[in-house]
């Protein structure tokens, strides 16, 4: 029974993003990652969210969230990690945005070239993370927020991006520095404009 | 027959074996869990893009055997296999009243994953219940321990600075770790503004700089890498695995036994004497008895409790060594989870620091010292620091691409933190009884807790809040954040108090020596023994009872007085 609940999620989730335009080629680069990892996510709902990754952090003058790997990771994570109600939770996440942009760009998310992509997923980041005002005199809870997001799984769908992504060699290499064994620990460093801050 | 049996691994017990061993005495080690070795069975050299999951245990996994420990801040995948399944070791909560036990069942215990802060107790710690009259008099004052405590600084290696500072004495130190310039500034402003607190770097475990008695172990200075909760193959950080056992071992005196689960004391009615120990072997659920001169406890709070609440006989039928009928009772835990985060604009904006100190700054006690407090007795103490935001974006803040490179490439604020830790009162309601019913899959009843925090702690809380928040902002911060309450009882992780010590056998469990008012070769020398629990972190204190009553044991021992 729950094993076939949850077929049936997936299923409707790969209808959905086939109706949103999620699908295979053009978008190559999205897809070809699926040959050599086994996820949670299909062939359409991969290169979706390898699309909004990319989109996220993209490559520029230092690798992006495709080079990190981020979405045959979360992939990954999604089959070993994730609950059924949070493999549902993120897949909608991402189908919210697939769903955002034909109104917003004329066509389906994966389609759009990147600088559209972008357009779409920063309007859609926009009013995903809204949140209601503090009250006066109030302040957050430490280590989290009182104040729901608008759309809270989109918020999670995020974090795991930038976390995978910064915690991988190529970012360590080029954005923050990581150091497992620092050795000596040094109270105060004067910054320089080639300063990065540690992971 | 052994000269005597340790029971538990953890970290009074890995200290009381080991002084044990170290006089002569031939030690059998019983530990309830499976065997861990030092350095192969950590996961410190992966990096964090090795880990699995980014270091997450699998969602489902936790929610099934994981419900209680997975509240714990060290738990992840990294450290998983040191953390008991709640769903194989279940334990009961009286209704609206919810503790949170964190434990870790395998050789070492939880001296593998603790937090390290070690701090001595004080004669105003030590007189607190005489002069309030909360909980019993402890039968020992700070004189009586102050050589043990620099007896086991010396061994396990703390880094310190000397404050000299009555409520927190100075003890033998390693090098202190250094404040950054954004802790320096907050401790000129704390120290001017406040006259009477202070802010000290922390006093942790780790070797700042191995000595050779250090290194004769196989243990190294520290490497900043602060994963100490994995387990550390540079044995910088102490722990039964890379300090107490190895030196134990190596008198030739040790026998050390894992999946040995403990039932219950056989006490000689006629003697008082402690003359076996009952075991069920956890794999095969096969029981024996092993015979010794000495018993030493050192199950850890909770476990020592329940297996004096188990070791029921004709002649005792509420328990061994419970005729005082505080066994059980009077349980303790440092007030936790009060964090008040704030942001210090005006800080150095080019100043920086590297590599990630293995510990941070504290404010000792001055409320009921220095300070009078409104409404409450004894006080608490901040653990914290003072550190530079930037690195890591959080998914929070609105903007994709460039935008969450750019805000992780820039260097942010310098942001406050102070955690308080608040003293709990002994409180004889506070307890833990065996189920009347239910057991565990070895037969042996379940604890169950009865513990809330009372009037003096809930006024203490608002304290340690206001001030938390008076602090940052009379440095000159902006508080961005700040807890409603305390955590649940037993997430500080130092619960104590459940075999008190004490000077009146009707009174007390233990005397001044650690040794049972009503079965004299019988010591214990964890938590359970606590006869308040002060503010400070407690680990520091059992080592040093643990090596004191070692001494005496073996002492009375070789002069046939046990």
């Amino acid at each position: 029974m729950f094993e076939a609940s949850a077929v049936d999620r997936r299923g409707a989730m790969a209808r959905m993003a086939m109706l949103l335009g999620a699908t295979t080629l053009p978008f190559e680069a999205f897809a070809a990652p699926m040959a050599s990892a086994k996820g949670h996510f299909g062939t359409d709902m991969f290169a979706l969210l390898s699309a909004v990754a990319d989109t996220m952090i993209p490559k520029t003058d230092t690798p992006g969230a495709l080079d990190a790997k981020v979405p045959v990771r979360l992939n990954m994570m999604l089959a070993n990690w994730a609950s059924p109600a949070t493999r549902d939770a993120l897949g909608w996440a991402l189908l919210r945005i697939a769903a955002s942009t034909p109104t917003e760009a004329g066509k389906p998310f994966v389609k759009l070239n990147a600088k559209d992509r972008a357009a779409a997923l920063r309007a859609y980041d926009a009013k995903a993370l809204v949140r209601p005002p503090l009250a006066p005199g109030e302040v957050d809870q430490p280590f989290g927020s009182r104040r729901a997001f608008a759309d809270p799984e989109y918020w999670r769908l995020k974090q795991l991006i930038i976390d995978l992504y910064y915690f991988s060699p190529e970012a360590t290499a080029t954005e923050l520095v990581y150091e497992h064994v620092p050795g000596r620990y040094e109270p105060s460093i004067k910054l320089t404009p080639q300063s990065r801050p540690f992971l | 027959m052994f000269d005597a049996i340790v029971i538990g691994s953890g970290m009074s017990g890995g200290i009381s074996a080991k002084e044990l061993c170290e006089r002569g005495l031939k030690v059998l080690l019983l530990e309830r869990g499976r065997k861990v070795e030092h350095v192969t069975d950590y996961n410190d050299t992966q990096q964090p893009w090795e880990l699995p999951n980014d270091n997450r245990i699998p969602e489902e996994e936790l929610a099934a055997d994981y419900p209680v420990q997975r509240q714990c801040y060290a738990v992840n995948a990294a450290t998983k296999q040191f953390w008991v399944k709640d769903s194989e070791h279940p334990y009961t909560t009286e209704e609206g009243k919810p503790f949170s036990w964190i434990r870790g069942y395998h050789l070492g215990g939880r001296s593998i994953m603790w937090g390290r802060q070690a701090y001595r107790l004080s004669e105003l710690d030590f007189e607190a219940n005489a002069k309030d009259g909360h909980g019993v008099d402890w039968p020992i004052r700070y004189a009586d321990i102050e050589p043990w405590y620099s007896h086991v600084e010396k061994f396990i290696g703390v880094a310190g600075s000397k404050d000299g500072l009555p409520q927190l004495p100075d003890g033998e130190f390693l090098p202190a770790w250094e404040m950054n310039d954004g802790e320096k500034l907050f401790k000129a402003s704390i120290e001017s503004r406040y006259p009477g607190r202070k802010v000290i770097i922390g006093r942790n475990a780790n070797l700042s700089q191995a000595q050779p008695h250090h290194e004769e172990l196989g243990r190294t200075s520290c490497q900043n890498r602060s994963i100490c909760e994995r387990g550390c193959s540079f044995g910088a950080n102490h722990t039964s695995l890379s300090s107490s056992l190895p030196a134990a071992e190596r008198t030739g005196n040790l026998t050390t036994i894992t999946d040995a689960i403990v039932h219950s004391l056989v006490q000689d009615p006629k003697t008082g004497r402690i003359t076996q120990v009952r075991v069920i072997d956890a794999k095969t659920m096969e029981g024996r008895t092993y015979e010794a001169k000495v018993f030493f406890l050192n199950a850890s709070t909770f476990g020592t409790a329940q297996i004096l609440l188990n070791s029921r006989s004709e002649a005792n039928p509420r328990g061994l060594c419970n005729k005082s009928d505080q066994v059980g009772r009077n349980i303790m835990d440092h007030l936790y989870g009060l964090a008040t985060m704030g942001i210090m604009p005006g800080y150095p904006e080019d100043s920086y620091y590297r590599g990630r100190r293995p510990t941070g700054i504290y404010v000792p006690r001055y409320r009921n010292f220095s300070e009078e407090a409104d409404g409450f007795v004894r006080g608490y103490g901040y653990q914290g620091g003072v550190s530079r935001q930037g690195g890591k974006p959080g998914a929070d803040v609105p903007g994709i691409g460039q935008d969450i490179k750019y805000r992780g490439r820039k260097f942010g604020p310098w942001m406050a933190t102070l955690f308080g830790f608040g003293e709990m009162l002994p409180n004889p309601d506070n307890r833990a009884t065996l189920h009347p019913t239910r057991k565990d899959k070895w037969g042996i009843p379940l604890l169950h807790m009865d513990v809330a925090h009372g009037k003096n702690e809930q006024a203490m809380v608002k304290q340690i809040l206001a001030d938390g928040r008076a602090m940052i902002e009379g440095a000159g911060g902006k508080v961005i954040a700040q807890s409603g309450g305390p955590a649940p009882a037993g997430l500080g992780i130092h619960e104590m108090g459940t075999a008190r010590m004490g000077r009146d056998p009707m009174t007390s469990v233990f005397n001044g020596y650690n040794q049972a008012h009503e079965a004299p070769n019988l010591f214990c020398t964890d938590g359970a023994i606590m006869t308040s629990s002060a503010c400070q972190n407690p680990s520091l204190t059992y080592m040093a009872l643990s090596a004191r009553a070692a001494h005496h044991a073996a002492l009375w021992l070789k002069e046939g007085k046990l």
